[in-house]
């Protein structure tokens, strides 16, 4: 068994953080989490990609860092979501998320 | 032609740090259980805690971890001075108790060398922790590679 803990700085303040468990080559966990440095607020969620409970999902956050909204998804690898995350990084907020 | 830059940055954890970690998560959490009971609460409300969950779990069962950074750009070089880059290297050689002593083995200003490892620490490059009432830097750091693509 595997953890592979990766943080990509995608930007200044911005960044994805990916974690992902293997066992024997295939993938048991994996959550893709891409977050920025809001002033005053630290940290702040804005989409997340993982399959929890073994279902491939995607979640959306607001500004404050919430859960507002969670659609299933096929499984994405690190470099799957951050070719998203390049793309899509200044309208994640407002998008709809059933395209990710 | 579109030409591409990456720096990866492969940290090696050693048991020590491990035990830090759990440490560190029994202080903020209580216990793994307790943190088990609110992520199974929570769900996907909360990644931070989701992710230290999942870590304290596998790592409980023997998995190796492996931690790496990576910067999609050439960020990294503004914070890599050549001052920089030597604690880096010192750090990787070397154990140091406290940032006095770093500075002193150094032959630098405390105050430098303090900021120095505060913009480090903000990449994580390098680690500050508490061990009474100095903060003992490190780094983990163990290959550091910068690719370039055509």
């Amino acid at each position: 068994m595997e953890i592979l803990k990766q943080k990509i700085w995608v930007h200044k303040n911005e960044v994805l953080e990916s974690l992902t468990v293997m066992d024997s080559g295939k993938v048991r966990f994996y959550s893709h989490t891409y977050l920025v440095k809001e002033r005053g607020r630290g940290w702040v969620p804005y989409i997340k990609w993982d399959n929890w409970d073994r279902q491939p999902h995607v979640d959306k956050y607001d500004s404050s860092g919430a859960l507002v909204e969670q659609r299933a998804c096929p499984e994405k690898t690190a470099e799957d979501a951050l070719k998203l995350v390049k793309i899509f990084r200044k309208n994640l907020m407002t998008m709809d998320i059933s395209q990710l | 032609m579109v030409c591409t830059m990456e720096i990866n940055i492969i940290k090696e954890r050693k048991q020590s740090d491990i035990d830090d970690l759990i440490k560190k998560w029994k202080k903020t959490y209580g216990s793994f259980d307790s943190l088990q009971n609110k992520v199974m609460i929570s769900k996907c409300s909360s990644p931070e805690e989701m992710n230290d969950y999942i870590v304290w779990k596998y790592l409980s069962t023997g998995a190796d971890f492996k931690e790496s950074v990576v910067f999609e750009s050439a960020d990294v070089f503004y914070i890599l001075s050549p001052r920089r880059a030597e604690i880096l290297e010192y750090l990787a050689n070397n154990e140091v108790a406290s940032i006095r002593e770093l500075s002193n083995k150094l032959r630098r200003n405390y105050k430098n060398v303090y900021d120095d490892l505060k913009a480090l620490s903000k990449y994580e490059l390098v680690e500050l922790r508490e061990e009474g009432r100095a903060l003992k830097p490190s780094c983990s750091v163990s290959i550091f590679n910068v690719n370039f693509e055509r």
